[in-house]
């Protein structure tokens, strides 16, 4: 961010323009020769195309022309003495002018009085020059820049009007080059210390574009600064199913708290290799709270992946293969109990036992197989509108042999609230199949309720469909609540329940709420039972919006 | 119900064997194929409903289900996809074989032979 301060001074514009020109110009005695020429000064001098130092040239020229003056010395005073820049004379007799003890006295910035006439006696092609006119103009490459007039002719009103304009619009322009020069060394710095990071540095701007790129991001990349400033960061940021970056982080930029974000990117290399990044985003925003820019620091984490990605497709692999032994064994077990006539009751019941750990197998190789795919982010869902107190009707009535004959009542309170969501039907058939089986598997006595309620914020909108499932079970312990939704975490230790599982359920039935833009949440005593919340955005139906 | 013929396209021998087991005791034939070719070939001669695998030496089940339906003669044979590939929810390889032309999509773990009966019996009627 640049300082007000150094921001660069804008030449006159239009109101300032008239008022210059119009002391240049409101002269009625003028000859139309000389309007003219000062027409083209103040348009020279305004020109910010123009170099300082050719400005200085055509000063030397123009000024005789229009103030009657016969010399032009412009200098700048450095450690070593004047030094001439630029004169419409020669050289050693603008120095001899210039290091008078007068004007060196003058020209001192302690003494320096612009704007002044003062009588100089200057010797010049053998005339006394009395009538001088010295501006301090401003600096320019460290030196103090000055310019001195010299003319045997007395200087009018009119004339210094001249000098005035031209001090002021020439101490603009040496104002900003000094900011420019200012703005160029900060610049030079920023990427001589963003180079010298070893971790990947981008730098975006507020419509999504790359404005820089550091020795780091050539390294992982292949691309230079130069062929990344100024493109759009998603032609080299990819993330996979995802909302559009810019949304991203304008929705960021709205949140009161200094905002940080992590997250993965894929980025193509130069040479078509696929990297992967984890990028810590730090969001800047302007006084309004829309987004500005962000800086990335993005670390190559292909490695990680990579290995991770083995993993998963081990994990997936090999669990497609288990399901073929998987699928004879369970069949040849039912095709045993189909025959069961002759068996006796011990076998009836190893049979019975045999059939529970390959249900068990399978199940265990199925949720390993949805965990690969959450991850992976292979997981598809076909929202459609539904209605879902008949969802729920239908997966109590599934559990309600289970629960009782633990002697555990499981109960569904009737609802006529509005209930149409968008959802993947399976999938949430899905989610509240597993909520209500854990929660069958750890009550032990007393009560599983599931309930629908609808709410919607402090405003009246966005209304939300809640289900609640609240049981009388053995509970969760505080140190235990906050990482139930981790993958292979189990909330009970196996003396605490006889109920065995990876650790799986609610790591899928978490993603499976958040993917389709809901959320959960859990309350929970130990001893006492754990409530689940879940909710999803409510679908406006023509009844639901009278 | 006593003549239809049913096309088990199938590789692996514990399946095959568990199959016919149970699927013996139906009226229906059971013709068994090993891989894409021979399926193909069986089709040819006529079937009334085809139970495919995917993963299959040779040309793999996509591909038999793709040929099956690009040949007049085979393309109103109702073909299941019976495979240990993928899921039967929403995903990709679900969504591939209906695409294909597929009437329904089994994971073969999540079913008894007893139920493969049922399913089928019910596709025959």
């Amino acid at each position: 961010m640049i300082p007000e301060e150094r921001r660069l001074v804008r030449l006159p514009t239009l109101p300032s323009w008239e008022k210059l020109l119009s002391r240049l110009y409101v002269l009625p005695e003028t000859a139309v020769d000389q309007k003219a020429l000062r027409l083209e000064l103040l348009g020279l001098i305004s020109n910010e195309s123009v170099t300082v130092a050719q400005l200085y040239a055509r000063l030397c020229v123009f000024l005789p022309k229009i103030t009657g003056c016969e010399g032009v010395i412009i200098w700048g005073a450095g450690p070593l003495g004047a030094q001439i820049i630029a004169t419409n004379l020669s050289s050693k007799k603008a120095l001899r002018c210039v290091e008078t003890k007068l004007i060196q006295r003058i020209a001192k910035p302690e003494h320096y009085h612009f704007n002044k006439s003062s009588p100089v006696a200057l010797q010049v092609n053998q005339k006394t020059m009395t009538n001088c006119h010295l501006m301090s103009l401003g600096e320019l490459d460290g030196q103090q820049n000055y310019l001195l007039t010299v003319s045997s002719r007395s200087i009018s009103t009119e004339t210094s009007r001249v000098f005035e304009v031209i001090r002021q619009v020439l101490g603009l322009r040496l104002k900003n080059n000094q900011l420019a020069q200012n703005l160029q060394q900060q610049a030079t710095t920023i990427t001589n210390l963003t180079s010298q990071l070893g971790e990947g540095m981008v730098m975006t701007n507020s419509s999504g574009q790359i404005t820089l790129w550091n020795r780091s991001m050539q390294r992982l990349t292949g691309f230079r600064s130069s062929e990344t400033v100024n493109r759009p960061f998603e032609q080299f940021f990819r993330r996979v199913g995802q909302l559009d970056w810019l949304t991203i982080l304008s929705g960021e930029a709205k949140s009161p708290e200094p905002k940080h974000i992590s997250a993965d990117f894929q980025i193509l290399t130069q040479n078509d290799e696929l990297r992967w990044v984890s990028c810590l985003v730090t969001i800047y925003k302007n006084r309004s709270g829309v987004f500005e820019q962000a800086v990335l620091v993005a670390r190559d984490i292909s490695h990680k992946k990579n290995l991770e990605q083995k993993k998963n497709e081990f994990i997936s692999i090999a669990t497609h293969e288990l399901r073929t032994p998987l699928t004879a064994v369970k069949g040849y077990l039912s095709l045993l109990e189909r025959k069961g006539d002759n068996l006796t009751e011990k076998q009836l019941s190893y049979l019975s036992q045999a059939t529970k750990a390959s249900n068990r197998l399978g199940r265990l190789a199925e949720d390993l197989l949805r965990v690969t795919q959450i991850d992976q982010d292979r997981l598809s869902f076909k929202p459609q509108s539904i209605h879902l107190f008949p969802i729920l009707k239908k997966v109590v009535r599934d559990f309600k042999p289970k629960a009782l004959a633990k002697g555990v009542t499981l109960s569904l309170t009737t609802s006529k609230l509005p209930d149409t969501v968008r959802l993947d039907r399976e999938r949430t058939e899905q989610i509240f199949a597993n909520l209500i089986d854990n929660a069958t598997k750890y009550t032990e006595q007393g009560s599983i309720k599931v309930s629908l309620e609808n709410s919607e914020d402090r405003q009246g909108l966005n209304p939300q469909l809640i289900v609640n499932i609240r049981d009388s079970g053995i509970g969760i312990s505080s140190k235990n609540i906050e990482e139930i939704f981790e993958k292979f975490h189990r909330a009970h230790r196996p003396e605490q329940s006889r109920e065995q599982g990876a650790g799986l359920g609610l790591y899928i039935v978490k993603s499976f709420v958040e993917k389709q833009n809901g959320t959960i949440t859990v309350k929970s005593r130990a001893g006492k039972g754990t409530h689940f919340a879940v909710a999803f955005p409510l679908e406006q139906t023509k009844r639901s919006k009278k | 119900m006593s003549n239809k013929r049913v096309l088990l396209v199938e590789d692996e021998p514990l399946l095959i064997d568990l199959y016919q087991e149970r699927f013996g005791e139906e009226e229906f034939q059971l013709e068994i194929a090993r891989d894409g070719n021979e399926a193909l070939k069986k089709a040819d001669l006529g079937a009334d409903l085809i139970l495919l695998d995917i993963l299959l030496p040779g040309i793999n089940g996509f591909e038999v289900l793709r040929r099956l339906k690009r040949n007049l003669d085979t393309r109103d044979i109702p073909v299941i996809v019976l495979t240990n590939l993928g899921s039967e929810q929403s995903d990709s390889d679900k969504q591939l074989a209906f695409s294909l032309g597929a009437v329904d999509y089994l994971v073969k773990s999540y079913h008894t032979p007893d139920e493969m009966v049922e399913i089928v019996n019910k596709r025959l009627q």
